[in-house]
């Protein structure tokens, strides 16, 4: 047997593409099958965990009056509840980046955030930042980036719709630390809620200190063994189910005690409000008699006062009597002493002058005294020099003299000396200036006249000083000789004078005597005025002190009068506030007695509350998510069947092919005496091991490679950590199985027919194929009309029936695939076009604050410039029931005016695009929710109406619409069949926005006007869905692959079969002279026949798959198009044709290779 | 100058290591009209001749002419248009294609000719009127071979080669397909060339050449070729 296997080892190694392209096809079918099946489970697992991880509770109770610390110690003691969670949240209102959006906010496990005991339950995953340590931080949702993002750091303020949260909250402004993310929120959208627009856009998570309520706002439950099982299986319900009915029973009880309790509570508040009440009143009479007592001792204390100062006035009134009196005393003395006083006083004033003037008379007489004296001394002097004077005379005249005597001489020596230097100068003027001397001789001449004439400048000066001397003593002579005469003068006069100098001396003596006693005289006169003088002032000095005493007792008096009246004033002002303040007093007691009786009615008409006990299936995250699950379970359930099929029909026809190569050889090992089973076993290893290996490489390809890319794509929804993947041992036994079941039956099935034949017969060549006439032939007319080259590719198409099946099963199972990846891609972007740009027709949404357009918001609606229309309307989201209980969430949507809707609404058929009429009486609903509540035209809706009785409508028209549901109803209608106002809270706009640029103005201008919370266009809701859309491209480049791949193994594996058999045809006919064009043209024309009946037929079966996959996937919420886009067909058309070009043009290389000499050889 | 020359015509095949002379200087030449047989042991180099001269396989070394153009140096596609307008080919194992009919088949070679023969003329010419319409899985072999040389002839080629016709034939069935186209060569005038291991037919020939080891032995004219139906084997 070794040789066997060697064979069997080298018929592999010599036929490696016929190897290959079985097992890839193997490996497609079965990693696509084992990889899409096991995707849904690996969503749920890797949901399951992050739900684990995040302890999230089994059942949530909600209740209308919330809990109490008993109801607690109730649900706890219900068997099968394992913990107990009471916590807190609420909603509110904060405004991020200038635009108002709801948040719910929660409270953090009591234990903190990331306390793991079983009691924390709904725990967040940090992912940035840190947890609120403090009160008034918190941590928001990380945000998906369609979000207006909140800063960490940033602070934000909470509030209600009607302001403040200072019942629920301790403060109402939190600092953002952290982002996280919840398990309790895996879904893009956070919930509905009573306030702001019905919808909730974010959760927050703050400490449970700084919430104040009093009663719990949920209860969080964990149930014993329900962790044990994943929380998708039928066993985590049971479970959870069990306890839910556990609850379910206690339930009544405790509405009953809860409602009992709130009384017990409500009346001890009561009570407590009626003895703070009475306690109140009794202290506010105390205090008012207290203040009334205090007013009257005020007013004797005032009286008193009055008494005291009157007294002191009186007092002051006598000291002023007394004082004018002596003032009076003393001005009639003054007058008489006064007079007397002056007239003394100028007796001494005159006697005075006198002494004055005579003094002065004596200073003179004194003065020329000393004159006289002088004069006498300068006479007697001037007397006694005559005798010098008289010297002194001769001696001038002497020198007069003997100057006279040297002037002379000195006069003739000037002259000489003159006519000598005459002399020279005219000798010097003869000398012949040619004689041969004369420079000589001139020079001699000059030197003696130069000498010549120094004596003569000497002479001269010596002259000079003679003639100044003679002048000199002339003057002196002059001055002495009158000097001789003045004393000769004097000399007779000198005793008369000293004579005439001494009487003057007595006169002065006697003059100075009498001035002296005078002087004595007058200061004794002076000495008794003054004194007169003296008394006097000290008189008027007693009588001013006096006064001022007076003036300052005036003062005080006066100042203790204004401080009587001030006291007096302040009485009256205590009265008055007294009077106030009693009235008020009195009020208060009033209301608050009113406000106690109205509590006392209040807490007669209390009634039960209301328990929800929710399990997992009703938070909104989980339930869509676990509805996404189901539908990808659904979906790869399907596609996968068409690679099965498509690899049984590869296996078939390759190993009918590889039998048929092979019937020789078969034939050889039956005359050799192997059996028949061994025979077969060799085919079965053969395509047994190409399935293993190909199982083997694409299961767990496809196992880690398709789930997350599945899961990526819907992490653009759901918030939740990557997969966690497993390797699934039950669907890889499914994939292996079928795939290598596939491929071992098609190959058994080939052998078998086979060895039918008896060994001779296998010895023999099979013979080929016999041509046959086909079905076209019969119709003669096209028949012949057709080209010759055009019936050789006809009838050899279906020569080959199995050929043929294959490759239009699979060209079709590729063109399907792409069509319905287009396809859904077409489907869910139409939703955009469809919704936003056919069926709506206005682009922005404002929302009022309190239903009213203001002045400032109509300038900008009413300037057709800006504006092309607006219409006020209510919108709210709703349940829509059906008669049978069916309920829906939904949106109600009431205009102002019915006619107008239409104008901003398009009503119409989705097929027929016919019009729905709108306008008074009607009752539009949404297609959609028409089909789910199973209402047609005629069919009745229920809705609650603000008491919360429900209503019903009946509907008038059914519309196509894509997003959410609608019931559009007539105001009017809507106000007698509900009995509610409408509560118009948003305006629908058509606003003239060309540009980004112009919304962002337009919206600033509008959200500037009062009264306008929120203005959104419809634009940028498109944008967040587009993101989504863009997670459908993954899915189709996933389908546009498998496509490829399966296009390409089916037209590899035909076109190589349709070569190596027919290679000495294709041999003949390039003997034949065929170009290598005209030789790939007649297998390929075959080819691409089959391609293009393939592709039809894809096309077709694109069509249901798509049909079938968007009724599987489509949310509640939204309609997906029904309508595949023209172009889809095109490009699923086209990529088909290209794969099958890709192949030709591989597969071009083998055809020319084929050796034309292989047609001379025999048939073997 | 004749009408088919080989000028020492060398053919290698390299094998690995080994260089089998499959044509070792082959010099011959035929004229017009005459119908020859070339005659060998397996393995002595026939094929190769035929494969060069009828274009499916390029020379080494060496020229072949035919009708004074240079066969030897033509590219692939000259060598597609030389078989395509100049040689018939006749296959020991007719080589029809299947899933065509007789008529069919010749049609194959006569709708890629510039000046073919009628198709049905020429099955008429073989004797297979009647057969026109029948699958070769419905033919006996000589029948089958006959659809083979209408096939050939259908194309009007200069030249019609043929690589043991009667191979796959009995006696009785080979004798008429020589005698087919011995008369193809004497009425048409054509140049007929036979490849066969049997000496006995060496008789009908107007010249035969003898090729052993790749080379020609011996090349001798006849002066009175035999009728097909008269030579024995």
């Amino acid at each position: 047997m070794k040789a066997f296997r060697t064979e069997i080892r080298r018929s592999i190694s010599r036929s490696k593409g016929r190897f290959f392209a079985i097992l890839l096809i193997v490996a497609l079918g079965a990693g696509f099958y084992a990889g899409l099946r096991s995707t849904a489970p690996d969503m749920r697992r890797t949901v399951d965990q992050y739900m684990k991880d995040g302890n999230l509770m089994d059942l949530q109770l909600l209740s209308t009056m919330g809990f109490s610390d008993s109801d607690v110690e109730a649900v706890s003691q219900v068997e099968g509840v394992e913990a107990v969670m009471p916590t807190y949240y609420t909603d509110a209102i904060t405004t991020v980046n200038e635009k108002d959006i709801t948040i719910r906010i929660h409270a953090l496990p009591l234990l903190g955030a990331e306390d793991t005991s079983t009691e924390s339950m709904n725990r967040p995953t940090l992912v940035q930042g840190r947890w609120p340590q403090n009160s008034g931080e918190c941590v928001v949702e990380k945000g998906k980036d369609l979000k207006n993002s909140i800063e960490i750091g940033s602070t934000i303020t909470m509030q209600s719709c009607t302001g403040g949260l200072s019942d629920t909250l301790k403060t109402d402004t939190f600092t953002v630390v952290g982002y996280v993310d919840s398990s309790y929120y895996v879904s893009f959208s956070v919930g509905t809620t009573t306030i702001g627009n019905g919808q909730l856009d974010r959760y927050a998570f703050i400490l449970p200190q700084d919430f104040k309520s009093s009663a719990y706002s949920t209860l969080y439950l964990k149930v014993k063994g329900a962790d044990s099982v994943s929380t998708f299986s039928d066993r985590y319900d049971e479970i959870v189910g069990a306890v839910s009915d556990r609850l379910e029973d206690i339930r009544e009880s405790r509405q009953d005690d809860r409602l009992q309790e709130v009384k017990a509570d409500a009346e001890q508040t009561l009570s407590n409000a009626q003895k703070t009440y009475d306690d109140a009143k009794v202290d506010t009479d105390a205090q008012l008699n207290e203040a009334q007592q205090k007013l009257l001792d005020g007013a004797a204390q005032i009286a008193e006062n009055e008494r005291t100062l009157e007294d002191a006035e009186k007092k002051l009134a006598d000291g002023k009597q007394e004082y004018e009196s002596g003032l009076a005393a003393y001005q009639e003395k003054a007058a008489e002493i006064i007079p007397q006083l002056n007239a003394a006083q100028e007796q001494i004033d005159t006697g005075k002058e006198t002494l004055t003037e005579k003094k002065q008379q004596l200073e003179d007489a004194e003065k020329k005294l000393e004159e006289g004296k002088d004069q006498l001394a300068s006479a007697e002097q001037l007397v006694q020099s005559i005798p010098q004077l008289g010297a002194g005379i001769k001696q001038a005249q002497q020198t007069i003299n003997d100057l006279t005597a040297k002037q002379g001489p000195l006069k003739i020596q000037v002259a000489g000396l003159k006519s000598q230097a005459e002399m020279l100068k005219g000798q010097i003027d003869t000398l012949d200036p040619g004689a041969p001397d004369y420079e000589n001789r001139k020079a001699k001449l000059q030197n003696q006249l130069d000498q010549v004439n120094a004596g003569l400048s000497q002479a001269e000066s010596g002259l000079q000083q003679v003639n100044d001397g003679i002048t000199a003593a002339n003057s002196e002579l002059q001055n002495l000789e009158g000097l001789l005469q003045q004393a000769n003068v004097l000399s007779p006069q000198l005793d008369s004078m000293r004579e005439q100098l001494t009487s003057a001396q007595q006169q002065i003596s006697e003059g100075q005597e009498a001035i002296a006693s005078g002087e004595e005289e007058i200061a004794a006169n002076q000495k008794k005025v003054d004194s007169g003088r003296e008394q006097l002032s000290a008189a008027k000095e007693k009588l001013d002190s006096a006064q001022k005493e007076i003036a300052a007792n005036e003062t005080r008096l006066a100042q203790g009068r204004q401080q009587l009246e001030e006291a007096k004033n302040t009485l009256s002002d205590g009265q008055k506030s007294y009077n106030d303040a009693k009235k008020e007093a009195e009020e208060k007691l009033l209301n608050a007695k009113q406000e106690l009786d109205d509590g006392k009615a209040k807490l007669d008409e209390l009634k039960a509350p209301t328990w929800y006990i929710l399990d997992r299936h009703k938070n909104l995250g989980f339930a869509s998510f676990e509805s996404d699950a189901d539908r990808m379970d659904s979906i790869s359930a399907v596609f996968p069947v068409l690679f099965f099929l498509v690899a049984a029909l590869v296996a078939l026809t390759t190993m009918t092919r590889m039998v048929e190569e092979e019937r020789v050889l078969i034939g050889t090992y039956f005359s050799l005496g192997y059996s028949k089973h061994t025979i077969v076993k060799k085919y079965l290893l053969y395509a047994g091991i190409a399935g293993v290996v190909g199982c083997a490489v694409g299961i767990p390809l496809g196992m880690y490679v398709l789930p997350p890319i599945c899961w990526n794509s819907y992490r653009l929804i759901y918030v939740a950590p990557p997969a966690i993947l497993e390797f699934n041992l039950k669907y890889t036994a499914i994939g292996f199985f079928a795939s290598l079941g596939t491929s071992l039956g098609a190959t058994a099935f080939a052998v078998v027919s086979s060895l039918k034949e008896s060994p001779a017969s296998l010895m023999q060549p099979k013979a080929p194929a016999p041509g046959k006439r086909i079905f076209l032939e019969r119709i003669h007319p096209i028949w012949r009309r057709m080209k010759f080259t055009s019936k050789v590719t006809a009838r050899n198409m279906f020569r080959y029936k199995r050929r043929l099946i294959m490759t239009i099963v699979g060209i079709a199972g590729a063109t399907g695939l792409l069509l319905t990846g287009y396809g859904i891609k077409d489907s869910i972007s139409d939703i955009i076009t469809n919704q936003y740009n056919v069926l709506y027709s206005y682009n922005a949404v404002a929302h009022l604050k309190d239903g009213n357009v203001s002045q400032e918001a109509k300038k900008v609606l009413e300037d057709p410039q800006k504006t092309s229309g607006w219409m006020k309307d209510e919108r709210r989201n709703i349940d829509i029931d059906n008669e049978s209980g069916k309920s829906i969430s939904g949106y109600l949507f009431v205009p102002e005016t019915a006619d107008e809707l239409p104008n901003f609404v398009n009503f119409r058929l989705r097929k027929s695009h016919e019009q729905v009429p709108f306008g008074s009486n009607s009752v539009v609903l949404t297609e959609k929710a028409a089909s789910q509540l199973g209402i047609s035209v005629g069919g009745k809706v229920l809705i609650k109406n603000n008491e919360g009785k429900e209503v019903s409508f009946t509907v008038t028209g059914i519309t196509e619409n894509y997003l959410y549901h609608f019931l559009y109803i007539d105001p009017v209608l809507y106000e007698s069949v509900t009995g509610d106002q409408p509560q118009y809270n948003e305006l629908c706009i058509k606003a003239n926005v060309p540009d980004s640029a112009a919304q962002k103005a337009y919206s600033d201008e509008l959200l500037n006007s009062d009264g306008i919370s929120i203005v959104t266009f419809l634009r940028d809701t498109t944008q967040v869905f587009e993101k989504m859309i863009e997670s459908l491209d993954n899915i189709i480049l996933i389908l546009i692959f498998c496509a490829g791949m399966l296009a390409f193994i089916v037209l590899y594996n035909l076109t190589n079969i349709n070569i190596t058999e027919r290679q000495r045809e294709l041999a003949t006919i390039k003997v034949l002279g065929f170009y290598d064009r005209e030789v790939s043209a007649y297998i390929y024309r075959e080819t691409s026949w089959l391609t293009i009946l393939g592709c039809g037929a894809g096309l077709l079966l694109g069509i249901l798959m798509h049909a079938y996959v968007i009724t599987t996937v489509e949310i509640d919420a939204v309609m997906f198009g029904r309508e595949i886009a023209p172009q889809s067909f095109l490009y699923s058309a086209l990529l088909t044709l290209l794969f099958s070009v890709i192949v030709d043009l591989f597969m071009n290389r083998k055809l020319k290779r084929i050796n034309m000499v292989e047609s001379l050889k025999s048939v073997d | 100058m004749a009408f088919v020359e080989f000028h020492d015509v060398t053919k290698f095949y390299q094998m690995g290591e080994v260089s089998i002379h499959a044509a070792d200087g082959v010099n011959f030449s035929i004229e017009q009209g005459e119908f020859v047989i070339i005659v060998g042991p397996s393995g002595a180099g026939k094929t190769t001749v035929l494969n060069m001269l009828g274009g499916m396989d390029s020379c080494t070394s060496g020229e072949i002419l035919l009708d004074g153009k240079k066969i030897s140096s033509y590219n692939q596609k000259q060598l597609t248009q030389y078989r395509r307008y100049d040689v018939g080919f006749v296959f020991q194992f007719y080589n029809l294609v299947q899933n065509l009919t007789a008529l069919e088949n010749v049609e194959l070679a006569s709708q890629i000719c510039k000046d073919p023969l009628d198709a049905m003329e020429v099955l008429r010419e073989v004797g297979l009127e009647e057969r026109a319409d029948n699958f070769p899985a419905q033919l006996s072999g000589g029948e089958q071979q006959r659809v083979a040389i209408a096939r050939a002839l259908a194309k009007n080629p200069k030249l019609l080669l043929c690589d043991e016709p009667t191979g796959a034939l009995d006696y009785r069935t080979g004798k008429a397909v020589l005698q087919l186209l011995q008369d193809t060569c004497r009425n048409t005038g054509r140049t007929v060339i036979v490849i066969t291991h049997n000496q006995a037919f060496t008789a009908l020939a107007d010249r035969v050449i003898h090729i052993h080891s790749g080379k020609v032995q011996k090349m001798e004219l006849n002066q009175n070729p035999m009728s097909a139906e008269r030579i024995e084997w």
